[in-house]
């Protein structure tokens, strides 16, 4: 009997991701990526977050040695700004963005934290008025539908951000494999801080939006049941092929 | 107390607020939850609160947290005002619903700044409030806007779907590589993702979390070849038999030319040309062009099944069967009888005789099987008689082990 070459296995982060890029694609996000290696700037200032603002202190950041601007993201909010200052430059007035990637957090790992992890990050902007927070609920509830289920619904709790005002965290009311439905804290988000947007050369009188963002692993763990957030990058073929894989 | 936390397990500075217990504590929770004031327990009648950083200037006292909890519940208080004026901010009613998408009323917002102690001055739809010296964080209208949603509560603000969008949407450079990717599946080869740490490199962290591992990887070669190594010991586990081991990374990695995005290969793919090798710089790659019409394949996956920590024994095993018998019928019997032990059962060799080769016109009176069995136990490790006990109470055939 000839060996055939069987298919190989898709990493689960790459198959949540196309899923996730399809259903915002419906709603015309488009899809950045931005370095890793970033600029105290851009994963800070830009962001509203200037040096001793209380909000560094909410975030565990790798820096680099002798390079004393530059850090590990610890956001990909960083693209959004990169992304805004091309549309500033563009001229463009509105602008629907989704940057996934890879994130750094310098915190002791255990089953729920790991130090490096995928954030699912986007934004909508356009004309003032025109992108509301009622528009962040309404488009988040359908990404959450779509991709969890027909029952899943959102609800806002108020919060603090330094990249966005008012600020919310995003729960999602969802039922978890072989579990009770419940609220789980999906991601942080809100509308644009004004200095945010004049950060990136837009003017915050003629324009507003809506930004969110959270773990990827998280939303995975609950929707396929993986017990450990380590599994996903310790390059453990066995994690790759722990799925039945039905190819559409 | 210092408002700027630099580490610890909680996000933010934690107080503690001691509240005469006239309210239900269970109601007080709930309605601190969801507006602002997360409560992290109770003993007794002393609540433990997450105050938010921008709240740290009037919320780390008993009383200015008393005050808060005294707008949040609508519960009367006697404490006196807090003292002090800030800039006034002026914000509009159109603005306020311009930015949440809500239909608050003109009477609402009244009744949050007054619930909230602000001294606001109205002058038709505008609202000029001049916040308390404990108040810091309200500069503009974006921070009354908060506190009129967080107030009347973020339950009021509906779902609402953005309007179609003038251009298009841009996901080509996106599906260029998950182009790449699914060529690679097709070719046998499976994604893994790796950390993007390793023991020497060209730039290093000034605070690493792994003492061994302080630098940023430049190639995604090292690990892939650790992976590899530790993939090979669990091929039996996962691949068919005869079927080879092959991986790739699509990851950042950080010379000191620069960052940029790598595609690595555990070896070369021949049908990409004699010029391909076993990696490539996705960065500089035309990846929009080759993504732009291309729709990634999809997949929907099934639970996640944990692996078991416990070794694992393959045993190949070739049985004699009268021709016109299905080795799918032997793989039902075999996998019925093997229980949960059995984590992987294929066929992977065929050969009949009975004077005449396989392939030979003399007529074939027999036929022999080869399966390929992988046994593991979630509970312990297998011993090799245990295992070959397991199988020996399978259907009544002559066992030949390969």
């Amino acid at each position: 009997m000839e060996a055939e070459t069987a298919r190989g296995h898709l990493h689960p982060i790459s198959v949540a991701l196309r899923e996730i890029a399809e259903i915002f694609g419906r709603m015309g996000f488009s899809i950045v990526y931005g370095p890793e290696l970033e600029t105290d700037w851009y994963n800070f200032t830009a962001l509203n977050i200037p040096p001793n603002h209380p909000a560094r202190s909410m975030q565990d950041t790798f820096w680099i040695k002798n390079q004393p601007d530059h850090v590990l993201r610890t956001h990909t909010t960083s693209v959004s700004v990169r992304a805004l200052e091309q549309l500033a430059k563009s001229g463009g007035t509105e602008m629907r963005v989704l940057n996934p990637g890879k994130v750094f957090r310098n915190e002791a790992t255990d089953m729920t934290h790991e130090a490096q992890f995928y954030q699912l990050d986007g934004f909508a902007v356009g004309p003032a008025g025109s992108v509301t927070l009622a528009h962040l609920k309404g488009t988040l509830e359908r990404f959450y539908r779509e991709y969890l289920g027909e029952n899943a619904k959102v609800r806002f709790r108020p919060s603090f951000f330094g990249f966005t005002e008012p600020s919310v965290e995003i729960e999602v009311w969802f039922t978890p494999l072989g579990k009770e439905s419940r609220w789980l804290e999906m991601s942080g988000a809100g509308m644009f801080h004004p200095n945010v947007l004049r950060n990136a050369g837009l003017d915050p009188a003629k324009m507003q939006g809506f930004a969110f963002g959270g773990g990827l692993e998280r939303l995975l763990m609950v929707k396929y049941g993986i017990p450990d957030v380590r599994l996903f990058h310790s390059g453990d073929v066995r994690f790759v092929y722990g799925f039945e894989e039905e190819k559409i | 107390m210092n408002p700027v936390r630099s580490r610890g397990s909680s996000d933010y500075d934690t107080f503690v607020v001691c509240l005469k217990s006239f309210v239900c504590l269970q109601e007080i929770i709930s309605e601190s939850d969801f507006h602002a004031f997360e409560i992290d327990s109770i003993v007794g009648d002393v609540l433990d609160v997450k105050v938010l950083p921008n709240r740290v200037a009037d919320c780390n006292s008993e009383a200015g947290l008393a005050r808060e909890l005294s707008a949040i519940l609508e519960i009367p208080t006697t404490l006196p005002r807090p003292s002090g004026s800030l800039p006034p901010v002026t914000v509009s009613l159109a603005q306020i619903n311009g930015i949440l998408g809500s239909d608050f009323s003109q009477s609402e917002v009244e009744d949050v700044f007054k619930r909230l102690g602000l001294d606001t001055k109205i002058a038709g739809a505008a609202f000029t409030v001049t916040p308390p010296a404990s108040r810091p964080d309200l500069i503009i209208a974006e921070d009354l806007v908060e506190e009129v949603g967080r107030i009347l509560g973020y339950d009021r603000v509906l779902p609402t779907e953005l309007p179609p969008l003038s251009g298009v949407s841009d996901q080509a450079r996106f599906r260029g590589i998950e182009r790449m990717k699914d060529s690679l599946i097709e070719q046998g080869f499976t994604e893994v993702s790796t950390q993007s740490f390793v023991t020497a490199g060209d730039i290093t962290l000034a605070n690493p979390l792994d003492q061994t591992r302080p630098a940023l990887r430049t190639s995604l070669e090292e690990n892939l070849q650790e992976v590899l190594a530790r993939a090979k010991q669990y091929e039996a586990l996962i691949l068919p038999p005869k079927q080879k081991l092959k991986l790739f990374e699509v990851g950042s990695v950080f010379p000191k030319e620069g960052e940029y995005l790598e595609l690595r290969m555990t070896e070369r793919v021949p049908e990409w040309g004699d010029s391909a090798g076993i990696s490539d710089n996705l960065t500089i790659a035309k990846l929009e062009d080759y993504g732009k019409d291309y729709a990634p394949k999809k997949y929907t996956l099934g639970a996640y099944k944990p692996f078991s920590l416990y070794p694992f024994i393959v045993r190949d095993i070739a049985l004699w069967v009268p021709v016109g018998t299905e080795s799918g019928t032997i793989l039902e019997v075999i996998r019925k009888e093997s229980g949960t032990l059995l984590v992987r059962s294929e066929l992977f060799d065929t050969f009949s005789s009975g004077g005449g080769s396989a392939l030979g016109g003399k007529k074939k009176t027999r036929i022999s099987y080869a399966f390929r069995l992988v046994l593991q136990s979630f509970e312990t490790g297998n011993h090799d008689s245990r295992a070959i006990y397991h199988l020996g109470v399978s259907p009544q055939v002559d066992w030949n082990e390969c």
